[in-house]
C-alpha cells in the first residue's frame, strides 16, 4: 500500500482527535460520514466478515459525484490499515455521537450534585 | 460688451472647443457602456443564482418527498427518491463553483447526498429484510439532516437573490 494512502487515514485520524473533522451518523447501523473541504466525502464503517474472527473495518473516499475514488479495508492485510482503521472508526463515532461533550456534561452535573 | 472678447476667443479656438466637446461624448459614453456591461452581468449572475436556487429547491421538494414515503414504509420509493436526491446533489456540485457555493455549502450539499445514498443502500434491502424500529429511527434521522442542510442552502441562496 502506498505511503501516500497510509498518511491519509492516518491524517483523518489526527484531524478527527483534534475536533477539526466532525462526523455524523449515517442511516445505516455502525456507519459515519464526513465532508472535506466541499472536494470529497470519507464513509467510515464497522461490519461483520464472515470470512475473520472479530470486527472488520472500511473507509470510503468519494468525490463530489459520489464515485468511489479510494477503499481501505482492515482486512487487506496491510498492518498500518488494521492498526489505523479501528482507531479511525471509534474517533469518528465519538465525534458523531458527541461522547466526550456528553461524558464532560454528565460529569460536571454529578459533580455539582454531590 | 463684456461678451466680445468671449466671442473672439471662441472664434480664435473654434477646433480646440469642438475636440473637447467630443472628447466629453466620448467619455459619456464610455461611462455609459460600462454601466450597461455591470448590469448585464448582473442580471446574468443573477439568473445563475436563480438557476441554483430552483436546483437545490428541487433537490429539498425530493427530499422531503422522501421522508413521506419513509413513514409509509413504501421502499421501492424510498430507493427511487433518495437515489434521485443523490443525483440531485452530484449535478448542484457538477455545474456549481466555487463562484456560486461557498466550500462550506458544498460540504453541506455533500453530506446531504451522503446521508440520502445511505438511506438507498437501506432501502435497497428492506423489502427482503425488515428494518427494526432502531433502523427505522436511523433512517428517519438522516433524511431530517438531509433535508435541513438543503433547506438552508436553499434559504441561504433566496436570501442573496432578495437582498440584490
Amino acid at each position: 500500500m502506498p505511503n501516500k494512502e497510509v498518511e491519509l487515514v492516518e491524517q483523518l485520524l489526527d484531524k478527527t482527535r483534534a475536533r477539526a473533522i466532525a462526523w455524523e451518523p449515517t442511516a445505516r447501523d455502525n456507519e459515519f460520514v464526513s465532508s472535506f473541504k466541499g472536494q470529497a466525502t470519507f464513509t467510515v464503517s464497522k461490519y461483520d466478515d464472515p470470512s475473520y474472527y472479530g470486527e472488520s473495518f472500511k473507509l470510503i473516499m468519494r468525490d463530489p459525484e459520489n464515485r468511489e475514488m479510494l477503499i481501505f479495508d482492515s482486512r487487506s492485510g496491510f498492518v498500518a490499515l488494521d492498526r489505523c482503521l479501528p482507531a479511525l472508526y471509534r474517533a469518528a463515532h465519538d465525534s458523531a455521537l458527541k461522547v466526550e461533550e456528553t461524558l464532560d456534561a454528565i460529569l460536571d452535573n454529578l459533580k455539582n450534585a454531590s | 460688451m463684456a461678451w466680445k472678447p468671449i466671442w473672439y476667443w471662441v472664434r480664435s479656438n473654434w477646433g480646440s472647443l469642438v475636440s473637447l466637446v467630443g472628447l466629453l461624448v466620448s467619455f459619456a459614453t464610455l461611462l455609459v457602456a460600462k454601466a450597461a456591461k455591470e448590469a448585464a452581468e448582473d442580471a446574468k449572475s443573477e439568473a445563475r443564482r436563480r438557476n441554483l436556487a430552483d436546483e437545490l429547491d428541487e433537490a429539498q421538494r425530493k427530499t422531503e418527498q422522501l421522508g413521506s414515503y419513509l413513514a409509509q414504509e413504501k421502499w421501492e420509493i424510498v430507493l427511487l427518491r433518495s437515489q434521485e436526491v443523490v443525483t440531485s446533489c452530484s449535478q448542484i456540485l457538477r455545474r456549481w463553483g466555487p463562484e456560486q457555493l461557498s466550500e462550506t455549502s458544498r460540504d453541506h450539499i455533500l453530506i446531504a447526498q451522503q446521508q440520502a445514498g445511505s438511506i438507498a443502500q437501506v432501502a435497497i434491502t428492506a423489502p427482503r429484510t425488515k428494518p427494526t424500529e432502531l433502523d427505522l429511527r436511523r433512517l428517519s434521522r438522516a433524511q431530517h439532516k438531509a433535508l435541513q442542510l438543503l433547506s438552508n442552502e436553499t434559504a441561504e441562496i433566496a436570501g442573496k437573490i432578495e437582498t440584490r
